[in-house]
């Protein structure tokens, strides 16, 4: 049983206001409330509006801590492993940049070879600079320090080794640690 | 190598994080921190799998969607606004994913709704205060058996406003509309599920209701 309060009598304005989906927050909340705990408003209201009764819609049970844990378990794992694959997805949709480097090698290679075959020609006068070091009996490979650039991250990394002779090709490795071999 | 040291509070089991927090912490994930990620997760776990459970009327898919949407806030944090509360960009997530749940059911799921009955409606029939006595858990599945009138829209503005109890504003804000268009679809809705109950369950509906709109 329970006794008519002063807000029973607000029950007719807030119901007819709240169609109109014209209430304040504190005016839905006040009347939330109210319905709770009033049966005869509660009662008087699902007369006005029987969609009203989907409000009392059990609200789901919380998760128990163990299951909670499981599934902030679960879905961190489904995010390392989309992680992964965006990873590896990406390693493999590279294929230019393995290509290009592919290419670049072969060139350097090739640029060498036909350097000394070049050299190596029976009609080509000898290099007057070698001529002279061989005769000064001092002729020693200078050292050759490459420049490296670091792409950054897992990405490649370029080596680069400057020619030690005028006429001899500068020579560039592309190593990229995600190509497959 | 730097290592950055982040202090994460462990929010209670169960509690609700405050959105200042949340954004905080959705900033730190945003950062890589899969801590702070992992506290977002369980700060909203239990929200989330409830209003998909309205969304979707099943536990399970309830729960296989809610995976589905954190891990879709993982991959989508680099573009979080955080000019929006989180549990707002989090629920427009929710929202879609359930969306395309629904449809992808199809005629299934609605079809199985359309079976469904409450047996000891009848025996209620006569008293009028019978909506008050039924239990949260029929009530949850009679709304069940009538949503399926719905459209996905309709019901999403339906379960955020009426059972969620979320402010139009907001509603509008995950839903990606206008508050005309919310109130549009939430009459709609109201609507639609007035004469689904009187068509159903009429022994939930007044009298009054049964004949003025039966006229």
């Amino acid at each position: 049983m329970s006794v008519k309060e002063p807000a029973c009598d607000r029950l007719d304005d807030l119901l007819a206001r709240r169609e109109e989906d014209r209430l304040t927050p504190a005016e839905e909340g006040f009347l939330r409330g109210h319905l709770a705990s009033c049966e005869v408003c509660a009662a008087a209201a699902l007369r006005r509006d029987p969609v009203l009764l989907f409000a009392r819609a059990a609200a789901p049970e919380p998760l128990s801590a163990d299951a909670r844990e499981r599934f902030v378990s679960g879905v961190l794992a489904a995010a390392a492993t989309a992680k992964a694959g965006r990873r590896l997805r990406r390693a493999h949709t590279r294929p230019v940049l393995r290509l290009a480097a592919s290419l670049l090698l072969a060139a350097s290679v090739a640029g060498v070879w036909l350097a000394r075959e070049a050299g190596n020609g029976p009609a080509e006068a000898p290099r007057p600079d070698l001529v002279a070091a061989a005769d000064e009996g001092v002729r020693t490979p200078p050292d050759v320090v490459p420049a490296v650039e670091d792409l950054g991250g897992d990405a490649s990394v370029v080596y680069q080794f400057p020619s030690t002779r005028p006429g001899e090709p500068t020579v560039v490795f592309v190593v990229d640690r995600n190509a497959d071999i | 190598m730097a290592i950055q040291l982040v202090h994460v509070r462990r929010v209670q089991e169960g509690t609700t994080i405050e959105p200042r927090d949340e954004r905080h912490l959705a900033a730190l994930a945003k950062a890589g921190d899969e801590d702070a990620f992992a506290e977002l997760v369980r700060g909203r776990t239990d929200s989330v799998v409830a209003f998909l459970r309205r969304m979707l009327g099943d536990t399970e898919d309830a729960r296989d969607v809610a995976q589905l949407t954190f891990l879709r806030v993982w991959e989508n944090l680099p573009r979080y606004d955080p000019s929006y509360a989180f549990s707002t960009w989090l629920f427009r997530i929710a929202g879609n994913l359930a969306i395309d749940a629904l449809r992808s059911r199809g005629t299934r799921a609605r079809t199985l709704a359309e079976s469904f009955r409450v047996v000891k409606g009848g025996l209620l029939a006569a008293s009028p205060e019978a909506p008050l006595r039924l239990s949260q858990e029929e009530v949850r599945r009679v709304f069940e058996a009538c949503a399926s009138v719905l459209s996905e829209k309709q019901r999403l503005v339906f379960v955020l406003r009426e059972m969620e109890e979320k402010e139009s504003r907001e509603v509008a804000e995950i839903v990606g509309c206008r508050e005309s268009t919310v109130r549009n679809h939430l009459f709609q809705a109201r609507r639609l599920l007035r004469e689904e109950l009187k068509r159903r369950f009429p022994e939930y509906v007044p009298e009054s209701h049964r004949s003025a709109e039966g006229a």
